[in-house]
């Protein structure tokens, strides 16, 4: 079988790019990092891969705000951008990549391309990294959960995490079409406030999908739980998970495959 | 800029900007802030340490982004500049005119203090913008600087506000402060 | 903008005769320019164009300044001193050769790939990779201006990691500060920050810096005490990573020397002399910089990529003294007589209005230079603009023996190396060792109620409490190799004695399971009654912390930073003098090698009316240990009820310097006998034991001693603690329940084994002096069995959770979010 080629998108400030390759690697992907200017020299095409990521970091240092400047360079590709997420393939926007996602209007999906979201500052304005526990979303279309249990933990890192919409109108569509995917969730599985919710996201909003699936925009990091040794308490006795982020990048790998 | 003491040294690709300012070149100021019913989070950290200098007048502090922008720009352009690349069109409103009134901006009194870099001071924001306004097909500015707005509402001195710049906003080593009673 | 005294004495031009000049004018000068050259090294620069017969230029002068400076050469730590203590006097020709760099040269460890003589200390790590590790300061900038200070440090170490060899990646950062306590309410000058503000400020620059490239800072910590009031201390961190065939480079005659990363500016102008000076009423503006984090991750990422190419064979950063220090060490390191020739008319600049000599000195940030083969110029050009990195030629490397420098047509400098690089006099300096006066305590007696309230102030004390509002706002888990986390337990903040990473974004092999682990020892007030013994401690400290999360000591290597107050004061350089013995005799009983270290000295503040508040003399130590398997290591939080606790060594009676003390309100005291050899097999059985996979979880005893780890462990686990005083193995001096407590010598870890273990936990450890001193609980208490058999104090661990966990937002008057709602 072919390795799916999968092209990480990188730039000045990405810095999220090798440790995504690394679990990409390991569920049997071709990860290519590919920077910005490649592809604006077209010494690279986006669509002769099978599988997008825009991974985290802080490209262009977030200057202006999260992933702004990025997405703006990348309005220019749009067209091309929203060709491979109609193709079927798969897309992930991790951290600084779901900012850029929901920067350039291609998450939440909309007919008209316009940003209906926003990833803003967290409440506690500051920048903060901790496990945070999720709920997926299990009746969602989406092709990067098959197989994973309904609570997952990975970590979050950002410090503009905070989903917000434009209207009430935005939310009702994301729950209409099962576009929310995950949602911070307490030990109980319940929608609680600060740290569970660590920016203060709408309605606990951790990432969403397209209508279709293939393109999902997530704040936590699930290329940062790939073992089991990179789960804060996989030293005590009682802990028998895998890394179920892992999990995430092999299903955008087998659907690529089958 | 290529060659060293006569030899050639190789063809090396310089990406050169320019320093210089550009004939018919304008400079406007573009303020940023947080939309009415988004979280001004800067603001209400700022509120809740005001009262650790003794300063415990405040009812309200918001705080705004401002952006000089040097360069062949019009006013259209800006914008459109304002509207698609420096305010988030959700959270967010700008204006260029700093009198123009909206539900983001303060309209009854308040104090307002401007905390600028110092000219010698990079500015790695400034960069970014240049670079994300040639990315929109605009003219590249001369030069970008940026900056913070910060508006208090209460019962506020002078010396007070005074304060608060010093021991709170600004350091005179890198930051040059503007502070106005509007 | 309003220029400084200082730059517009510098931007004339440059007319004074030197050969003919007094020694007073030349001091005047000196003054005048910031140089912080003495009278001695004013007459050899004299003597020196006296001989060649000509005038120096402003350059060459400002180029020598710069290399004989403190930061550059540590001139005072490479000099000879007489240490006169009680009645004898020993000799040291060169300080730190003859105490910290001796003991590396006796232990003679083969995996010890450059020591002392890189921008890092490099270590071998398996086969195929090697570590680089170093630790700056960055005292000054962080006083005058603490985040835009903070990023420069940090930016500077990654440089100095990327500096080495032919470049590591970077892959952790360390952050370790000394602060004045931030609810000081006293009075400070006008031009001191608040230490709330300085904290909070350096926390943001060490955050926004080290999170927007990509490198986790996981290591740390924090020490609080009044006497940093004026000078707070800053030390930053970087371990990077390199394959090992890159560890050694070479300059060949004809490379090319090439400039990439940012333009150079006036920005930073003499921040080496700078922190040869002690912190003047008004500080140079132009010696303080904000950072640029993105420009320096494009250089790093561009970096990285042409070492995989090899399209040079060498580089430095452009740190202190600017492209005059980065081209001058790397001139003296070309084959042969070594040499560089530079036209400053390439360079590229920030603005127009430059002076050559400002170009040649100016200490802008993000900037490193390359020595490239002609050849690869082109190539080299290429990969750099595809990563947004501009790049200049400055000249070339040549083997004439000399630094000849043009702006065009004008010279600017054309010196003998040897003279930059060996020509600094050297005197003798007198230094003096008195121990402190002894106050004569007597040892407290306290009851239960008595032992649980100081159990209660100590975990809620300023340098016991948790660093978590700190830790959180670095992204500490970025690469996706950190698999011991600073903040460890069931709740993910219990107090980790050191963090283990999986360098599996540089390996990018996910069956290759060797890591490492980071951690430090501080101390300053054990220093304040004997430096030798803070030395030791230190030592101690960083060794058992990385022991505790199952790393192998036997191949550790320790990491030096002396930050002090004014060598001229000949008792400060005494304790210097003997903190330096203490790290020489601490490696040799560890048998663990120095690999690099830093001096910071001039730490302190001079009021006008010519008072001097020093710093406590601060020594830093960092140590870096491997560990084979990172599946084996070990956390701090107790894992669960009914398992064995297992004390390793032994309390003594002897409280000086501990918070015991310092809730007694004893200012001396006696300190602990420590027996190094005795630690050192200790810990690395522990390790061993641990590879076998024989502990549940380890914690250092420091600050509040035994009842403060055990604590610690049981509240990072939810699990009780029983502890039966009784079963301690005790000094002959160590009387007292509360000295049992609380004591803090050096050389102890509480370990928890699981009861089917202990046999082969105990076999493991034979000849270690282990005892069983308790049980862990299901029920959340620290219980604590007294001498007398009865229960002398039970303590609700989640209550003393709470206590150690408030103490730092408290005084830092940090809201959390929900407490204020946004506006609506």
């Amino acid at each position: 079988m072919r390795s799916p080629k999968a092209l990480i998108l990188r730039t000045a400030g990405t810095n999220c790019d090798i440790e995504t390759a690394v679990a990409l690697k390991m569920v049997g992907a071709a990860p290519a990092i590919i920077h910005v200017n490649e592809i604006k020299s077209a010494r690279v095409r986006l669509m002769d891969h099978d599988i997008l990521v825009l991974p985290g970091g802080f490209t262009y240092g977030d200057d202006i705000s999260a992933g702004k400047v990025l997405a703006n360079e990348l309005r220019a590709y749009q067209r091309e951008l929203r060709g491979f997420i109609r193709s079927g393939r798969p897309v992930i926007g991790i951290c600084n990549g779901f900012q850029v996602l929901v920067k350039t209007g291609l998450l939440p999906q909309t007919p008209s391309n316009d940003q209906t979201a926003s990833l803003s500052f967290n409440d506690s304005n500051r920048f903060e990294a901790r496990w945070v526990r999720l709920r997926i979303n299990l009746q969602s279309q989406s092709l990067f959960i098959r197989g994973l249990p309904e609570i997952i933990e990975l970590p979050v890192a950002h410090g503009e995490g905070k989903f917000v919409v434009k209207s009430p109108k935005v939310l009702e569509h994301l729950k209409k079409t099962r576009a929310i995917l995950m949602q911070y969730v307490n030990e109980e599985g319940k929608f609680a406030p600060y740290p569970y919710n660590p920016n203060g996201s709408l309605f606990n909003i951790a990432a969403i999908t397209n209508p279709e699936g293939n393109c999902l925009g997530i704040m936590p990091h699930p290329e940062r739980f790939i073992t089991r040794w990179h789960h804060p308490n996989w030293t005590r006795q009682t802990f028998l998970m895998d890394g179920v982020g892992l999990e995430i990048f092999r299903n955008a790998v087998t659907y690529v495959a089958s | 800029m290529t060659k060293t003491n006569g030899k050639d040294q190789g063809n090396l690709l310089i990406q050169s900007r320019g320093n210089g300012k550009t004939a018919g070149a304008a400079t406007y100021v573009v303020e940023v802030a947080s939309k009415l019913g988004f979280n001004d989070a800067p603001g209400i950290a700022l509120l809740g340490q005001m009262p650790s200098i003794g300063v415990c007048g405040a009812r309200e502090v918001r705080v705004s982004s401002l952006y000089e922008i040097t360069g062949r720009l019009s006013h259209s352009q800006m914008d459109i500049l304002g509207r698609g690349l420096l305010c988030d069109p959700i959270t967010q409103e700008f204006r260029l005119d700093l009198s123009a009134s909206s539900s983001a901006f303060l309209i009854g009194p308040h104090w307002r203090v401007e905390v600028w870099f110092r000219p010698q001071v990079t500015d790695p924001v400034g960069e970014s913008v240049c670079k994300a306004v040639a990315d929109m097909g605009l003219p590249e500015p001369d030069g970008v600087r940026t900056g913070t707005a910060y508006q208090f509402v209460g019962r506020i001195t002078q010396s007070q506000i005074e304060k608060v710049v010093a021991k709170l906003l600004a350091n005179p080593v890198i930051h040059r402060t503007k502070v106005a009673q509007l | 903008m309003s220029e400084t005294p200082a730059a517009q004495a510098c931007a004339g031009s440059w007319t004074q005769p030197w050969l003919a000049a007094p020694l007073k004018a030349l001091q005047e000068l000196n003054a005048r320019h910031g140089w912080s050259l003495c009278a001695a090294e004013l007459r050899a620069i004299q003597a020196h164009f006296t001989k060649i017969q000509r005038e120096p230029t402003r350059a060459e002068v400002e180029t020598i300044a710069q290399s004989w400076s403190e930061h550059c050469k540590h001139k005072t730590f490479t000099s000879p001193v007489a240490l006169r203590e009680g009645k004898s006097t020993r000799r040291y020709k060169n300080l730190l050769a003859e105490t910290i760099m001796a003991a590396t040269r006796k232990l003679k460890a083969p995996w010890c790939l450059s020591v002392f003589q890189d921008n890092a200390g490099v270590v071998a790590f398996g086969e195929r990779w090697a570590l680089a590790y170093k630790v700056e300061t960055h005292n000054h900038p962080c006083a005058i201006e603490p985040y835009g200070g903070a990023e420069t440090g940090v930016g500077g170490v990654i440089r100095d990691v990327l500096g080495v060899g032919l470049g590591a990646k970077p892959v952790l950062n360390t952050d370790v500060f000394c602060f004045c306590p931030p609810d000081y309410a006293g009075e400070l000058p006008g031009n001191v920050l608040h230490p709330r503000r300085t904290l909070t400020c350096v926390v943001a620059g060490v955050r926004d810096y080290g999170n927007r490239m990509g490198i986790p800072t996981a290591s740390g910590a924090i020490f609080f005490d009044e006497d940093y009031r004026f000078n707070p201390l800053v030390f930053v961190g970087t371990v990077g990573m390199m394959p090992a065939d890159a560890v050694i480079s070479a300059i060949l005659p004809g490379d090319a020397v090439v400039a990439v990363g940012g333009r150079t500016g006036r920005d930073g102008l003499h921040g080496a002399t700078f922190s040869s000076a002690s912190l003047a009423k008004d500080a140079d503006q132009a010696a303080v910089q904000i950072g640029h984090a993105i420009m320096e991750k494009r250089v790093l990422d561009a970096l990285l990529k042409a070492r995989g190419q090899r399209l040079y064979r060498a580089l430095t950063d452009c740190g202190a003294g600017g492209f005059s220090s980065a081209v001058g060490e790397m001139a003296a390191r070309v084959q042969g007589k070594g040499g560089a020739r530079v036209d400053l008319a390439n360079a590229l600049l920030k603005t127009s209005d430059l002076e050559p000599w400002e170009i040649w000195l100016s200490e802008a940030q993000e900037r490193m230079v390359l020595a490239v083969p002609p050849k690869n110029l082109k190539a080299l050009g290429e990969l750099m603009a595809l990563e947004g990195v501009e790049v200049c030629a400055l000249g070339e490397f040549t083997s004439t023996g000399r630094i000849d420098v043009r702006y065009k047509d004008e010279r600017l400098v054309d010196m003998d190396l040897d003279f930059i690089h060996e020509g600094l006099p050297k005197s003798e300096l007198a230094a003096l060792w008195e121990p402190p006066k002894q106050d004569p305590c007597a040892l407290p007696r306290a009851d239960g109620a008595r032992c649980a309230e100081i159990l209660r102030w100590a975990v809620a004390n300023l340098n016991v409490c948790s660093r978590e509002w700190v830790i959180r706002q670095y992204d500490h888990e970025v690469q996706g190799g950190t698999v011991v986390k600073p903040l460890q337990g069931l709740h993910h903040d219990g107090p980790g004695d050191a963090c283990v990473i999986w360098p599996l974004a540089v390996t990018e092999d996910p069956s290759d399971f060797r890591g490492f682990a980071v951690s430090h020892g501080i101390n300053p007030a054990l220093g304040r009654l004997d430096p030798y013994a803070m030395a030791m401690a230190c030592v101690d400290e960083a060794l058992a912390n990385v022991a505790c999360v199952g790393a192998d000591i036997s191949q550790a290597a320790l990491l030096d930073n002396f930050c002090w107050g004014s060598p001229k004061d000949p008792r400060q350089l005494g304790a210097l003098a003997k903190a330096a013995e203490g790290c020489r005799d601490a490696a040799l009983g560890f048998e663990t090698p120095f690999i690099s270290g830093k001096d910071s000295l001039n730490n302190e503040y001079v009021e006008p009316k010519g008072r001097a508040n020093p710093i406590p003399g601060t020594l830093l130590i960092s140590a870096v240990a491997p560990i084979q398997d990172i599946r084996k290591a070990v956390t701090m939080d107790l894992k669960g009820p009914r398992n064995a606790l297992y004390l390793i060594g032994r309390a003594s009676g002897a409280i000086g310097g501990s918070l015991l003390a310092e809730f007694l309100e004893l200012s001396g005291g006696a300190l602990p006998e420590f027996d190094a050899k005795a630690a050192r097999d200790a810990y690395r059985r522990l390790g061993l034991a641990a590879n076998k996979g024989l502990v549940l979880s380890a914690h250092n005893l420091s600050e509040g001693g035994l009842a403060v780890a055990a604590s610690e462990m049981g509240f990072s686990g939810d699990t009780g603690v029983e502890i039966d005083l009784d079963k301690l193995p005790k000094a002959r001096d160590a009387a007292g329940e509360a000295v049992l407590l609380f004591a803090e010598s050096p050389g102890r870890i509480l370990v928890e084994v699981a009861t089917a273990c202990e046999k082969d936990f105990l076999k493991a450890l034979r000849g270690i002096l282990v005892s069983r001193i308790g049980m862990t609980l299901a029920n959340p208490v620290l219980r604590v069995i007294g001498l007398d058999g009865r229960i002398l104090l039970e303590e609700g661990l989640r209550d003393l959770k709470a206590r150690w966990q408030k103490t730092l937002p408290e005084k830092l008057l940090v809201a959390l979010p929900g407490q204020n709602r946004g506006r609506k």
